[in-house]
């Protein structure tokens, strides 16, 4: 059967052509070992001929799945997002989907090619968190508006419709505080991240409205927004504090902590005696620290897991999808650097 | 000042600095110093410099697509690799996606094969320990699929590869100790089967034996694991059954967990024992004492392989492979060094 090179070829139209089904046809040309070397060849190149385009809308309704999720992060070489990325491969290898992950490096630009490598390789799904900066979603929408499946996670935006898997960082610096408070720290240090990043907003207020609703005042003089998250930065950032006396202090990652307690130290201060120190995070390197450094505990793995499942509920039950909003408990972790009788 | 819009390279020339530290610059790498990033960042913002995405996606609609197999991503090392080899690609108009395969073979395999769905340009692999049959990635080269082997290699394809000289390493690191003055160096290894174990004990056994020091099997110890535990329980073992001066672990895990023992036993670090770790994890520059450790070129097999992957993509007749070794570097901190620490 000839075909018009100038019309639009369909899988039927490749299927009838060679003698064989359409769910073949859609196989071999999305690589499935599944099919025979040969058979591959064939439609590949009867594809290539007719210049086949395939219709992404119609692939996906139709449930042809490649039995893939894609993953966009902002890094891939942090503690916390690899955490995140390998409870998504835990789950999702579980369920028979394999894993691809792209980074955007804390680029918008980035992002944007990121989603469009991952929607031309045909994944089922999408779990997404975003990069700082990140203002307009047009490229995330593009899979809503596909009806392929979409869940944030970290960084969630108002203005995208997903189903969404965060944690609560204005809470989890209440908490950080109140442990701080109850050791009986009333003149407390706070040490602080970027303070464009939503996630540091929130620690701050967090941390403010904890000593507001106990009573204990807030010292301005104290507390320091770092520039970066980058260990040398932070001990400069934190030797600015200790030029002043506190009793407690709460940094905002666990690195922060052990970049003030560095300084703490050099003041010939003892830690948990004359100042109680709470990082958040818990890296590796709190509990190896000495002192062992008291934190917030960040489920990363559970975020991605969460996330993972999720995101495979929907791909199984398209037609009723329902968003939803986790909201992921963390974890106090009392060490050394904050036990006091 | 030029016509038309900027680009990466009149930054560069402007700063008399390359292109490729422009571009890292501009992702925040942390590789780069913080005034060259300022600089960089400044230059960019007065020019309203934007990043050229039609060069990305140049004769296809498709943008061009690095693949990479890598065994874990909770690693410094393997993180420190993807970073130079994103760097690399994007600076080079390629995106780059990732699967990880936690050592495991069967998700080796389909990985590799959504890599080869997923239409990449190009593939760099590091295997799993636990692979021994190939035909997953042999299926890259029968479509004319460039791939690149970094780290853990394959034998059995002919192609470019990237791999460390852990034996010298090894030898190394071992060497420094003896420079100390250390005439008795344990040895704490992870699993005795695992290829670098096998490669970085290799070269502390040359060392010794260089050396005409004596070894005895009580002051080796191989642990199941890279914990700083089993660091701690193996130096344990090993102070019960010889009078030592100096420790060779193979990792800087295990390197604190020995020194938090040593610590314990008011065993003074580096006077009474010197001790070297390996990988240079974060934790090696901030513990107390700092420790000495391999600094292995992470990065720079990341860059490598993807230039050799670039050059293969586009010159794909080109079959004269090589396989590139790159050396690690020695990195002197508190724990080993003796000639500045007060007795």
């Amino acid at each position: 059967m000839a075909i018009d090179k100038k019309s639009t070829i369909t899988i039927k139209d490749i299927a009838g052509e060679l003698g064989i089904s359409a769910s073949t046809v859609s196989r071999a040309l999305a690589n499935s070992p599944l099919v025979k070397p040969e058979t591959r060849e064939a439609v590949q190149a009867l594809a290539k001929k007719y210049n086949f385009q395939p219709n992404y809308t119609a692939l996906s309704l139709r449930s042809n799945q490649t039995k893939t999720i894609g993953v966009i992060i902002p890094q891939i070489v942090h503690n916390f997002f690899s955490l995140v990325i390998r409870g998504i491969e835990d789950y999702s290898y579980s369920q028979g989907y394999s894993v691809i992950v792209s980074s955007s490096q804390e680029i918008y630009e980035r992002e944007v090619m990121d989603s469009r490598t991952l929607l031309a390789g045909r994944v089922d799904g999408l779990l997404a968190c975003i990069s700082k900066e990140t203002g307009n979603y047009d490229h995330l929408n593009e899979f809503v508006d596909r009806n392929i499946p979409l869940v944030l996670f970290d960084r969630a935006p108002e203005k995208v419709n997903a189903t969404k898997v965060v944690i609560d960082d204005f809470q989890a610096a209440y908490l950080a505080t109140s442990h701080l408070i109850e050791k009986e720290c009333r003149k407390i240090s706070y040490i602080g991240g970027p303070e464009n990043l939503n996630i540091y907003k929130r620690r701050f207020e967090g941390f403010k409205a904890a000593l507001k609703d106990q009573n204990v005042a807030f010292h301005p003089e104290i507390v320091v927004h770092c520039e970066s998250e980058d260990f040398d930065e932070c001990v400069d950032a934190t030797a600015k504090v200790t030029g002043s006396t506190f009793d407690g202090l709460f940094a905002t990652t666990d690195i922060m902590a052990i970049a003030a307690i560095k300084n703490i130290k050099k003041k010939g201060w003892k830690i948990p005696e004359d100042v109680a120190v709470i990082g958040f995070s818990n890296w590796p390197i709190s509990s190896i620290y000495e002192p062992s450094v008291s934190t917030i505990d960040q489920p990363g793995y559970e975020m991605g897991r969460r996330s993972a499942q999720l995101l495979i509920e929907q791909i199984k039950d398209k037609e009723n999808i329902s968003i939803k909003k986790d909201i992921l408990p963390v974890e106090l972790i009392e060490r050394e650097s904050s036990k006091r009788a | 000042m030029k016509n038309g819009p900027v680009t990466i390279k009149d930054i560069a020339r402007e700063l008399n600095i390359s292109a490729s530290t422009v571009s890292r610059a501009l992702a925040d790498n942390p590789l780069v110093k913080k005034e060259t990033k300022i600089a960089v960042k400044e230059l960019a913002r007065k020019y309203s410099y934007k990043p050229n995405y039609t060069a990305l996606s140049l004769r296809s609609s498709k943008t061009s697509t690095i693949g990479i197999i890598v065994p874990q991503l909770v690693h410094e090392f393997f993180s420190s690799v993807i970073r130079g080899i994103e760097d690399h690609a994007y600076s080079n108009g390629y995106n780059v996606i990732i699967c990880s395969t936690n050592e495991l073979y069967e998700r080796e395999v389909i990985d590799a094969n959504a890599l080869l769905s997923g239409k990449v340009d190009g593939l760099l692999a590091c295997i799993s320990r636990n692979t021994g049959n190939f035909d997953h990635l042999k299926a890259f080269q029968e479509r004319g699929i460039p791939l690149v082997f970094y780290d853990c290699i394959c034998d059995e394809i002919d192609t470019h590869k990237v791999v460390i000289d852990d034996k010298n390493a090894g030898y190394v690191a071992t060497n420094h100790l003896i420079d100390q003055g250390c005439k008795k160096i344990a040895y704490i290894g992870g699993p005795a089967n695992l290829f670098i174990n096998r490669d970085r004990f290799e070269g502390y056994r040359k060392a010794i034996t260089d050396a005409g020091l004596e070894f005895g099997g009580d002051c080796i110890v191989h642990c199941d694991s890279g914990d700083y535990n089993d660091g701690f329980e193996a130096t344990a073992e090993i102070l019960e059954q010889c009078e030592i001066d100096g420790i060779f672990a193979c990792t800087d895990m295990l390197a604190v967990g020995a020194i938090k023992k040593l610590k314990s036993q008011r065993i003074r670090v580096p006077e009474d024992v010197a001790v070297v770790g390996f990988s240079n994890w974060s934790i090696s520059s901030l513990y107390e004492p700092s420790i000495t450790t391999i600094d292995q070129p992470g990065y720079e097999m990341g860059r490598q392989a993807t230039e050799m992957l670039i050059n293969q993509i586009n010159d794909p007749g080109n079959r004269k492979f090589k396989i590139c070794t790159l050396q690690s570097s020695l990195i002197v901190r508190e724990s080993s060094n003796r000639l500045t620490s007060n007795h």
